[in-house]
């Protein structure tokens, strides 16, 4: 029961993975976000249900298992959401790919008529405005829903607690 | 120092202090030590994953910043381009792969090398697993 206590949150972890790419690749083909969430819920059902058979008394020594398992399950799901979304949006992953595609390598020009600053912001207006946080109006972009911006506010806010700035081009 | 490098260090270095107080001090069972073990490792990595989205400005929330200062007024798609163009979101993220050792810079040519292609490979094979275009 001790092992099993540890294994919990792997098993929860495994589920995640096994469900979200089940998911993305043959129920909802390319709906990326909305499998990470499913395979999330996947993983977090089996951990719940894995928790209640190992329950044992004292309680209160059952439910700190629990928390820790919870803080693991979730700690690896952020993760993994975080490789899922380097590969969709970081841009030095796309610039690699660019690379690995052409062996020979390529100059800054070459790199630029592949990957350029005009593609980077057309392909996220167009997720901010599927996603309805930005909103055009008139030729106009306007703030949509605040989730994003609260989001920008408080990353800014971490930067200047960890790095000091609220910007990388920051030259303070 | 490169500021994950020394994340890792210290990481390792308050692993190493905690499985130490843990054999001296405390009798703890060996499922007990997996599991620490398992905690501490998550939470270091879920702060290196978030240290890293926090290093660099993305450009999404860098433009509703931009969108939200403009006021009532807006921001059109040319103020937009005009301020992030190629120097603010190209240039420094291919310094970043030439001074993180996975991209060489041959006169004026980007090549990448065998510390770059193990890197990008996971990334590859799950994305052409789920077909995914290149995503960036």
């Amino acid at each position: 029961m001790a092992y099993f206590n540890v294994f919990i949150p792997l098993l929860g972890a495994c589920f995640n993975v096994c469900a979200q790419i089940f998911y993305c690749r043959y129920i909802m083909k390319g709906k990326l976000l909305k499998s990470v969430y499913v395979g999330f819920a996947c993983g977090f059902m089996v951990l719940v249900i894995c928790e209640c058979f190992a329950y044992k008394e004292p309680y209160v020594e059952w439910l700190s298992l629990v928390c820790a398992n919870l803080i693991i399950y979730s700690c690896f799901s952020y993760c993994y959401f975080g490789f899922i979304n380097m590969g969709e949006t970081a841009r030095r992953i796309r610039l690699l790919r660019e690379l690995y595609d052409a062996p020979e390598g390529l100059t800054e020009e070459q790199i630029l008529s592949r990957y350029n600053a005009e593609e980077i912001i057309n392909v996220r207006m167009a997720r901010l405005l599927s996603n309805n946080q930005v909103i055009l109006r008139d030729a106009r972009y306007y703030v949509g829903s605040p989730a994003m911006l609260v989001m920008s506010k408080i990353l800014v806010l971490m930067k200047l607690i960890v790095l000091g700035k609220g910007s990388e081009h920051d030259l303070n | 120092m490169n500021p994950i490098k020394a994340l890792i260090f210290l990481f390792s270095a308050v692993a190493l202090a905690g499985i130490i107080f843990l054999i001296n001090f405390t009798s703890v069972s060996f499922p007990q030590y997996l599991h620490i073990f398992l905690l501490f490792f998550l939470v270091s990595i879920f702060y290196l994953a978030t240290y890293s989205a926090i290093d660099a400005d993305s450009p999404s929330l860098v433009i509703v910043m931009r969108i939200s200062r403009a006021g009532r007024g807006g921001l059109s798609y040319e103020k937009i381009k005009e301020y992030l163009g190629n120097d603010l979101l190209v240039h420094p993220r291919l310094k970043d792969l030439v001074d993180a050792k996975f991209v060489d810079l041959v006169g004026s040519s980007y090549k990448i090398n065998k510390r770059g292609r193990l890197f990008i490979l996971p990334v590859l094979v799950y994305r052409n697993f789920l077909r995914l275009g290149k995503g960036g």
